[in-house]
């Protein structure tokens, strides 16, 4: 599959989705000189042949993403988690937008919601092991890092592999790339305050939501 | 999927519309009536694939060129839009 996405041409056409009602549905106009990209959650370039490929463009797939992070690191998270899956021979990925904090930003005569980061959960049957990429959603160096599925359902209230034991969900598996900058910095800082509870915290890659 | 092809060919034409994504020459094209997101890495070989990416480029980039030259009041630069802010409705 990852093969045939390889060499499937990239190309698609963004559409409003006629599945969701008018007025509750982004539109292509929201997101017309909003300052945001359209980052794929699906990405494009998973997709096995035009047809899959063309509905990976539905704007039901698309949040207004910041362009550093979908030119940058989110391109290669997707590119990483391709590699990982030749590798592996077989991923379950689950992507998502996170909205985080009293107030959002919104696009668009529609009010299209932005996200503050968006996420990628992987569930890697081989090993029997799950991770979570995450990303702040922002415009200047945007920071990433990697979570368990448990931190990802206790923030944001999804689980993305509901049919999975709690046990496979508790550790962050090793996983290519998406650890960076300031979030890595701020992991540092916390490791060296070493009360109980930042002891405690810091076994895991602290990620700021 | 039966969603409508506003631009279902291959050909792109610079600012018409606000859905056409294309890759010209290893580079993604991301049309739009305000601005076309142009990103990615593409190498330009010393060959004849890479005679052939930096020919589509090169259409490409004159198209902009021209569409912009041609239109009269052009402004130094497009107003910023700020993003409206709403109540969280997930918090």
């Amino acid at each position: 599959m990852i093969r045939a996405a390889m060499s499937t041409p990239r190309r698609g056409d963004f559409h409003p989705d006629p599945r969701i009602a008018l007025g509750e549905r982004a539109e292509l106009e929201d997101y017309v000189r909003s300052g945001f990209d359209r980052g794929h959650m699906s990405p494009s370039g998973d997709m096995p042949d035009e047809q899959t490929q063309e509905e990976t463009f539905l704007l039901s797939n698309i949040v207004p993403q910041r362009a550093a992070l979908n030119r940058g690191r989110w391109e290669e998270i997707e590119s990483a988690v391709r590699r990982l899956t030749l590798r592996e021979g077989e991923l379950y990925v689950v992507t998502g937008p996170a909205f985080h904090g009293a107030t959002l930003s919104a696009i668009g005569t529609d009010r299209v919601l932005v996200p503050t980061s968006t996420w990628k959960a992987i569930y890697d049957p081989r090993r029997e092991q799950t991770g979570v990429y995450v990303c702040h959603n922002v415009a200047r160096a945007p920071g990433c890092s990697h979570v368990s599925v448990a931190e990802l359902t206790h923030v944001t209230g999804i689980d993305p592999f509901p049919a999975l034991p709690a046990r496979l969900k508790q550790a962050c598996m090793a996983l290519p790339l998406g650890t960076t900058g300031t979030t890595r910095a701020r992991t540092h800082t916390r490791t060296h305050r070493a009360t109980r509870y930042h002891r405690r915290r810091s076994r895991h890659i602290y990620y700021r939501w | 999927m039966t969603a409508h092809h506003p631009t279902g060919t291959d050909a792109q034409v610079p600012f018409a519309d606000n859905s056409a994504s294309r890759t010209i020459g290893g580079m993604t094209v991301e049309n739009g009536t305000d601005s076309i997101a142009f990103y990615g890495q593409t190498d330009l070989s010393r060959d004849r694939t890479g005679l052939e990416r930096a020919r589509a480029l090169l259409a490409f980039m004159q198209q902009v060129v021209t569409t912009l030259e041609a239109q009269k009041n052009l402004p130094d630069a497009l107003p910023p839009r700020k993003p409206a802010k709403v109540a969280n409705p997930f918090a």
